[in-house]
């Protein structure tokens, strides 16, 4: 999977958990952005996230995550291995 | 307890092993000497009958302030680094405090070479801290905590936590405006344990790292962070295996927390139930669980255990103390209750009463008492709820979205929340079109955080009583029948 691949189906993903087909997701979209990303659905989207992609991200990889497309790149370095 | 000595002793004593935000391990000297710079800046700046206020980062130079300030004897006020300029108006119109100790100001105070005044009288009775908590007005509360008070509570902690010991390292998550954060400052002064200050916001990721990279062996935290610790998306990331005591409060422990500590942290650990409003300094009850489901339990509710020394509880209705096993309203007396809260004589009497003789703090949760002498709180008389911890009522939130020009009418209501304990909702009906976002922003000019509901429900009218009044019972079951329907939580 190329990087747009992988932002369309993160944005399908995002869309699904958050049950809210409308939501605009771009590389710079954050939590701060969407109405429904709170703590709690934080923890459920990088659940649902890992299966979609068969990737597991570690704590500190987590962490660092500021926005989408950060998410995209690591899914990106993960799955290239 | 001399509470001066103990903190004077602490300080002088060095090993002090304090790590800041970005996880430096502190020199010694350099902590003693930021320490004598803010006592000395605070003493030729405050007089022991004037109050301050510190809104600040939390982070070690918070902890020195207050340490300050509990050996010196003047009363602080905690804020949030974040607080809203509404709120520290009103406090500040309040409380007229003499000096706003901020992030800028205490780099000025560390640089600071006046050597201060003598120290005052240590007086037991003068107030040590005053924590503003929500009313159901709008106005807060501020909750005043004589040092004898407090000093109990520091003995306790002294005394409780026998195990605990200078090779063990805390994680300071709890802001320095909830008072659960005083028995970390126990452990510290009396254990010396190794501090470590959480840069942990909500990110339950950033939290499971810190106490892993950490070591951590000690946390004090409420139910909702615990139970996201353990729950199966963590649990095969982080190691918890350090951990050896945990204390939980801020909110009820629930029955699936319970089992899901005893399965995934095993029986060895020393867990405890910590439970108290702010008013009876603390805690006035605490349970280490025996993982055995006959003492820890009855039924599904689990025990917040027995009165800390010289704390007393009573639980009464109407008029009368009921016998073991039967509801009533929890009653809270003995040397940990506030004094009063801050110019509300009204407020305090209606909360502070005399009852068989005695003064009595009236905590307005439903408790019962079993037959060992162990006490379990089942709910609330009134519309102030828990959520991440915190205290809100749901009154004072619609009166603050009730501010807001666009919103012609509202209320909020709370649903139970498997995580968080309760989730709120506010149903609003407004005069011109807004998005939830823009709504949430220009809430948080007059609220904090935790306060701004979840959710908001755009609605074109609501259920009404028998007196025209908004129906909130029926639109929280209509509400609740609405995402059984829909599956959405």
């Amino acid at each position: 999977m190329n990087k747009n691949e992988i932002m369309d189906k993160l944005a399908q993903t995002i869309r699904t958990v958050f049950e809210n087909p409308s939501i605009e997701i771009k590389e710079a979209t954050s939590a701060n952005d969407v109405d429904e990303w709170d703590s709690l659905a934080h923890i459920s989207l990088i659940e649902e996230v890992e299966k979609a992609f068969k990737v597991k991200f570690a704590l500190g990889e987590l962490m660092k995550l500021q926005n989408v497309g950060q998410m995209a790149d690591l899914i990106l370095k993960k799955s290239a291995k | 307890m001399q509470l001066r000595k103990l903190i004077q002793d602490r300080i002088s004593a060095g090993n002090l092993n304090i790590y800041d935000r970005q996880g430096e391990h502190l020199l010694d000297t350099n902590i003693q000497r930021e320490y004598q710079c803010i006592r000395n800046y605070i003493l030729s700046h405050v007089k022991d009958s004037e109050v301050i206020a510190i809104k600040a980062t939390k982070d070690y130079r918070y902890l020195l302030t207050v340490l300050a300030c509990m050996e010196i004897g003047i009363p602080y006020i905690p804020m949030m680094v974040d607080y809203p300029e509404h709120r520290v108006e009103q406090i500040r119109e309040d409380s007229h405090f003499k000096l706003l100790v901020t992030d800028d100001l205490l780099s000025a105070m560390v640089q600071n070479n006046s050597s201060g005044r003598e120290l005052g009288p240590e007086n037991p009775e003068a107030t040590s801290y005053i924590i503003f908590t929500s009313g159901s007005t709008g106005k807060p509360k501020g909750v005043m905590i004589p040092r004898k008070a407090l000093s109990n509570f520091m003995q306790w902690v002294g005394d409780e936590f026998t195990h605990v010991t200078s090779q063990d390292h805390m994680l300071q998550v709890t802001e320095f405006t909830f008072d659960i954060v005083l028995t970390d400052v126990g452990l510290f002064l009396q254990k010396n344990v190794h501090v470590h200050f959480s840069n942990f916001n909500s990110d339950l990721f950033r939290l499971a790292f810190e106490i892993e990279s950490n070591a951590i062996t000690t946390l004090s935290t409420v139910p909702n962070n615990l139970s996201m610790l353990l729950s199966d998306v963590m649990k095969d990331r982080v190691n918890l295996s350090k951990l050896h005591t945990l204390m939980i409060a801020g909110a009820r422990f629930s029955y699936g927390l319970y089992n899901k500590c005893k399965s995934h942290l095993g029986t060895s650990i020393h867990l405890y139930n910590l439970y108290g409003p702010t008013e009876s300094t603390v805690y006035s009850h605490g349970k280490k669980m025996t993982f055995r489901e006959d003492e820890d339990c009855a039924g599904l509710n689990v025990t917040i255990g027995k009165t800390l020394p010289n704390v007393t509880a009573v639980v009464v209705k109407d008029g009368e103390v009921k016998k073991t096993g039967e509801e009533g309203e929890l009653l809270l007396g003995g040397i940990q209750l506030l004094s009063k809260y801050m110019n509300d004589p009204e407020k305090t009497a209606q909360a502070l009463i005399e009852f068989q003789g005695k003064t009595f703090y009236k905590t307005g949760d439903i408790a019962f008492c079993d037959p060992r002498g162990d006490y379990y709180v089942i709910g609330r008389l009134d519309d102030t709820l828990k959520v991440r911890g915190f205290r809100i009522n749901l009154l004072d939130v619609d009166s603050y979205i009730h501010k807001l020009p666009y919103v012609e009418d509202c209320a909020t209501i709370a649903i139970p929340h498997e995580i968080a304990e309760n989730q709120t909702i506010a149903f609003l009906r407004l005069k011109s079109p807004k998005t939830v976002k823009e709504i949430k922003k220009d809430l948080l000019e007059y609220l904090l955080d935790y306060q701004i509901p979840e959710k908001m429900v755009m609605v074109e009218s609501y259920p009404v009583n028998s007196s025209g009044k908004i129906d909130k019972k029926v639109l929280k079951e209509n509400y609740l029948n609405s995402i059984k329907k829909t599956g959405a939580v």
